[in-house]
């Protein structure tokens, strides 16, 4: 007990005042996460948008298929990613491998669905009758889309913040195409991994507390966006 | 704004919802759409609005096509039409911006005096900076047709405006309506209740199974209703089926259980029938249609034009209301008929008692079976 203890009260003075390491990776945590989420965002929530609205033929299955893609596995999406810009891959050109981008790629890939199918489940019954409801007043089309944009900001809101949720704190799959290199692609879950396995606990420690954190402020707002 | 509608038809996941409906709503009166749950009322409603659309079939507005329309157009039909829908949807905003979502988004910049006055007249004063979702139902439904009714359009469409509304909430609603019915504007309202419909005036129209089967002024809905099932959903009391007969002297009658109710032709000739043609000839089965308050009670026969009197005996005795039900059952045929409370003190009617029915012929509206 006195292990965990003592390695509390080390964590707790690594972070108060907060290392400048210590700060920098937490930045680039929150940069790498932040960056992929909101381009995983662009593109899913209005492709949530336009599924929500309207009847298609392969709707049902396009739905089930990104259900599917939410049960795959990080590391799986990881290890796709790897395939696709590793040096011998169609993207290899790119040279992007071990770099933030190549970890903002695949949390990228890994927030699409969750946001996609949030906003499509959110926006289910309140995109369709928000828009008869702002043609039936008279809308023109930029009209009625602002109206569903505005009435479905806080599915929108809530989709976002647990696809961040769900991505900062991924770390085979950053691992992976990070690399965990000091100083460039260094990220709370990697260094935590990183500096348990040295035995460095209260380090380790440190920035669990930090992610944690940064894990209930995301709950937090999460909270407040799905109480408004 | 008159509006036609032509061989309308509507399939939903194989089940048609518009079956062949065609109909014409006069300019300047209220329609009123009557029809069982599922008839296809509410798509009806949206399908003229332009909200949905239909397979088949054409739209006419003021005499011009719309089915082909451009999106531009079709956002000018729908900004001459006032639009409140059966379970009043509301944008997560206050009272008065939902109220005015529909000026705003026409250009208009509400006056404030405009505000106060819909805010008056849907009883909503004072509740402007509300929630438009914490308001009652009552209020929720004023609220959405003073929504629809803020922009002054041409065209009124109300589904199902007081249904799950309570006696006085149900007022109010038809209070705004009567107002805008006495502006002279189109209105065309769906709705259950019967009294309403009488009430609201202009045209009836009966719907079932996705059709109009016909429109006609309220009074000869519910006097000479369409079908059979007209007749039943407007809660004709008295509806007989019997074989038509006809005397050798041109007098035809409806032969039922033990009586024979002498009729009168509703057309040239020996023809009884309906406007699409099918006619009621003799020998073949009918139905009879008598409304309760067509049926005289006395105790004693009674001289007058009528050409039917029944002895009867009373088997049953209902306050409904200001007035009375009385059953009275006559060689195995069962009447109903409404008396006030004054008559049944004065006449002393009770179970039991024998009394007679009397009734003209042309108050029996025959229908084929």
């Amino acid at each position: 007990m006195d292990f965990v203890l003592d390695g509390f009260k080390h964590a707790l003075a690594l972070i108060f005042p907060p290392r400048k390491e210590v700060i920098e990776i937490a930045l680039l945590s929150l940069t790498v996460s932040g960056a992929a989420t909101i381009t995983a965002a662009i593109f899913a929530i209005p492709a949530g948008v336009a599924v929500a609205m309207k009847d298609f033929k392969w709707r049902r299955l396009l739905i089930g298929g990104l259900n599917v893609w939410l049960a795959v596995p990080a590391v799986a999406v990881g290890l796709f990613v790897y395939g696709l810009i590793s040096r011998r891959g169609p993207l290899g050109f790119l040279e992007i491998l071990y770099t933030p981008y190549a970890m903002a790629a695949a949390q990228a890939l890994l927030a699409f669905p969750i946001i996609f199918a949030l906003t499509v489940s959110a926006l289910k019954n309140v995109a369709r009758e928000t828009s008869e409801l702002a043609r039936a007043m008279g809308a023109s089309r930029l009209q009625t889309a602002g109206a569903v944009i505005k009435e479905g900001r806080f599915a929108f809101a809530s989709a976002i913040i647990m696809g961040f949720a769900r991505v900062v704190g991924e770390t085979g799959m950053t691992l992976m195409l990070g690399g965990n290199i000091k100083g460039e692609t260094r990220v709370l879950t990697t260094a935590i991994a990183l500096e348990t396995m040295k035995g460095n606990f209260e380090t380790g420690l440190a920035l669990g507390i930090i992610l944690i954190i940064v894990a209930l402020a995301a709950n937090a707002a999460l909270q407040v966006a799905q109480g408004k | 704004m008159r509006i036609r509608l032509e061989n309308i038809f509507r399939t939903v996941g194989g089940a048609k919802i518009l079956d062949d409906a065609s109909a014409f709503f006069e300019s300047g009166q209220a329609n009123v759409v009557i029809g069982p749950n599922g008839s296809g009322k509410t798509t009806l409603l949206k399908t003229i609005a332009l909200l949905e659309k239909s397979d088949r079939g054409e739209i006419f507005f003021d005499d011009k096509p719309v089915s082909s329309t451009d999106f531009s157009q079709r956002l000018s039909i729908h900004r001459r039409i006032g639009f409140s829908f059966q379970n009043p949807i509301f944008f997560r905003t206050s009272v008065e911006e939902n109220l005015v979502y529909g000026l705003k988004v026409r250009g208009g910049k509400p006056s404030s005096d405009k505000i106060a006055s819909a805010l008056g007249i849907a009883g909503l004063a004072g509740k402007e900076k509300l929630q438009a979702e914490e308001l009652s139902g009552g209020e929720k439904q004023r609220l959405s047709m003073a929504r629809a009714a803020i922009t002054e359009p041409d065209c009124y469409i109300f589904d199902e405006p007081t249904a799950n509304l309570d006696p006085v909430g149900a007022k109010a609603v038809e209070k705004m309506m009567s107002d805008i019915s006495d502006k002279g504007k189109t209105m065309i309202v769906t709705t259950h209740n019967m009294a309403q419909a009488r009430k609201l005036g202009g045209n009836i129209f009966f719907m079932n199974k996705g059709r109009i089967e016909a429109g006609a002024d309220a009074d000869i809905f519910f006097r000479k209703p369409v079908s059979l099932k007209a007749a039943e959903y407007s809660f004709a009391e008295n509806v007989f089926e019997g074989d038509l007969e006809e005397s050798d002297g041109g007098t035809f009658f409806l032969r039922t259980g033990g009586i024979k109710i002498e009729v009168a032709a509703s057309g040239q000739g020996e023809s009884f029938g309906r406007d699409n043609g099918e006619k009621s000839v003799p020998g073949k089965k009918v139905y009879g249609v008598l409304r309760s308050e067509d049926i005289f009670v006395s105790l004693a026969p009674i001289v007058s034009s009528a050409r039917n009197s029944f002895e009867a005996i009373v088997e049953n005795i209902s306050p409904m209301g200001p007035i009375y039900v009385v059953e009275a059952l006559s060689k195995g045929v069962r009447f109903e008929t409404v008396v006030t409370k004054q008559s049944v003190e004065s006449l002393n009617l009770k179970k039991g008692l024998a009394v007679y029915l009397t009734f003209k012929a042309t108050a029996v509206h025959i229908l084929p079976g």
